[in-house]
């Protein structure tokens, strides 16, 4: 049990330093729930368990200056328990967003509170010709999320069995197979906001391209990936051809093409 | 931080010209990695800026007070996605090294610079990080997962922070090279094309992940009989994932209407237990 706990504070540091690798999304569910299925023996359920729990909060995002419920801590408490105590899937998915949640109350107040008063200290340094310690401080403040969500995640995990394996006792099936239900809409939500950022009507064939490719060719992923990437280097050569041809200048438009090609 | 700049003032200012090497842009590229580490709601992404930019400025002034001011500059509110902000570090490093040989450099514009270009370029960045590339690394990284593939992750990893690192390495390179000058040439409508196409990759993959990933099933029987058509069977003959796609974007729609996401996320687990008591949802 010891063992257990300190293996999950070391996998909740590792996720919540993921931004010190250039926002590296190592923590996301996908990673994390691999790490804590390596913890506790059992590679293949944390694999799956990693794709489930990855699903729903793909699509999250921040949208203006609201913050997602945080896929870290929902990711490693939930799977976490569901591994120690054997509980079946539906019960991580029945759990993952409640406890996300609790870790978004707690993001929120860093950024809102502490973040903020840890900038401002910084600030006071500038005027006393502490300029390297001032700019120092964005390490400290880099430093309190990990610290704080991964105590959170850490003492989550240690008390939450108990609590957990009451309110299981108390709440009926459907419950359970509702969450599972949910969990298999709930990427939509994330797909809603993913078009509301990038969908235009001029897209519109391009994303029924995708949508029937899967449904009536049943293609992989990867091979959506292909696809979409050939199409779109197909359209943007005769865009920049219409451009160069309507004689506005051309010039240049290698350099792009080849720093931009590093994307694909 | 005094005896530097005291040392320094010794060799003579006056007569050589200071110069960002490499070294000051490895080393941005290296201190901006955590740039979106210590975010807060008030000045966004000010402090890692300022943080990423203290070894040009420490390279370039000499003097207390010139660093003190410079840091200052780069302690304003900053804002852009991750990936996409070493290219604005490396435009304003070109703009502090400008300022350090000629004192009748405008530093307002350094800032201006800063806030013209953060707003387009986390609009790019955003769509294409977060929107597009995650998106298909998650996808394909998911898939493998599912079927108990330790590449899931792997790949997941792999395929967003190889073309992640490449943007800031170079993005920090050609931001100094080419400095404000790249700027202008993105307002050709040449960057229109580059957003349009990776919108078009973008768009492609949330067309073909809504059809894989979204799944709603509608067992309610319509009709009696040995084989009785249940309401998915019926819109499965008329369209296939009609019911993910519809659902899609009816959401994106009570989104456009503000209406707050966890309203929608309560109301969609509500359905969803309520379907599972009375049967008219299945998992």
């Amino acid at each position: 049990m010891i063992g257990q706990t300190i293996g999950i504070f070391v996998i909740s540091m590792v996720g919540n330093l993921e931004d010190f690798m250039g926002t590296s999304f190592l923590g996301r569910p996908l990673v994390m729930c691999f790490l804590v299925g390596i913890l506790f023996g059992d590679v293949h359920q944390g694999l799956v368990l990693g794709a489930a729990l990855e699903l729903i909060f793909m699509g999250m995002m921040a949208i203006g200056a609201s913050i997602p419920p945080n896929e870290i801590v929902g990711g490693i408490v939930a799977s976490a328990l569901v591994m120690k105590n054997g509980y079946s899937m539906s019960v991580a998915l029945a759990l993952v967003i409640p406890i996300a949640t609790v870790g978004m109350l707690f993001e929120n107040f860093l950024y809102l509170v502490i973040n903020p008063i840890m900038v401002h200290k910084a600030d006071d340094m500038v005027e006393k010709d502490k300029l390297t310690s001032a700019a120092n401080m964005h390490i400290w403040i880099s430093l309190v999320r990990p610290v704080v969500l991964s105590l959170v995640i850490t003492v989550a995990f240690a008390a939450g069995s108990g609590p957990i394996t009451a309110f299981l006792k108390i709440i009926p099936q459907s419950f359970i197979d509702g969450m599972t239900i949910a969990t298999n809409i709930l990427p939509a939500v994330g797909f809603a906001m993913l078009l509301n950022m990038t969908f235009s009507n001029k897209l519109a064939p391009f994303f029924f391209m995708g949508f029937v490719l899967v449904t009536y060719f049943k293609l992989d992923m990867i091979a959506i990936a292909i696809i979409g990437t050939i199409v779109a280097a197909i359209i943007y050569i005769i865009l920049n051809e219409i451009q160069e041809k309507g004689g506005s200048n051309g010039q240049g438009s290698n350099e792009e093409t080849d720093e931009f090609s590093d994307d694909f | 931080m005094d005896k530097a700049a005291t040392k320094k003032q010794t060799s003579s200012p006056m007569t050589s010209e200071k110069k960002i090497t490499k070294k000051e842009l490895k080393g941005i590229f290296w201190r901006s990695m955590p740039m979106e580490a210590s975010f807060n709601y008030e000045r966004m992404m000010s402090i890692a800026f300022g943080f990423s930019m203290m070894g040009v400025i420490k390279k370039l002034y000499p003097k207390l007070h010139d660093q003190k001011e410079a840091l200052k500059r780069h302690l304003e509110f900053f804002n852009c996605t991750s990936a996409m902000s070493p290219f604005i570090l490396g435009v304003a490093a070109s703009m502090e090294e400008k300022k350090a040989n000629d004192p009748e450099f405008d530093v307002s514009s350094i800032n201006a610079m800063k806030v013209g270009l953060m707003g387009p370029l986390a609009g790019i960045g955003d769509s294409f990080f977060w929107g597009t590339l995650r998106i298909i690394a998650s996808g394909i990284g998911i898939s493998l997962a599912k079927q108990g593939s330790v590449l899931g992750p792997l790949l997941f990893l792999v395929i967003y922070n190889v073309p992640n690192l490449l943007v800031r390495y170079y993005g920090t390179m050609l931001g100094y090279k080419t400095g404000v000058t790249f700027v202008e040439k993105m307002a050709s409508g040449l960057m229109d094309n580059i957003t349009f196409a990776l919108n078009i990759l973008g768009n492609t993959v949330i067309g073909g992940m809504i059809a894989s990933m979204v799944i709603v099933k509608l067992p309610t029987k319509i009709a009696g009989g040995k084989d009785p058509q249940t309401i998915q069977t019926l819109l499965d003959s008329i369209l296939p994932n009609a019911v993910p796609l519809l659902l899609t974007f009816f959401i994106a729609y009570l989104l456009k209407k503000k209406v707050n996401v966890f309203v929608i996320l309560l109301v969609i687990i509500i359905i969803s237990v309520l379907g599972a008591q009375f049967g008219f949802l299945g998992k």
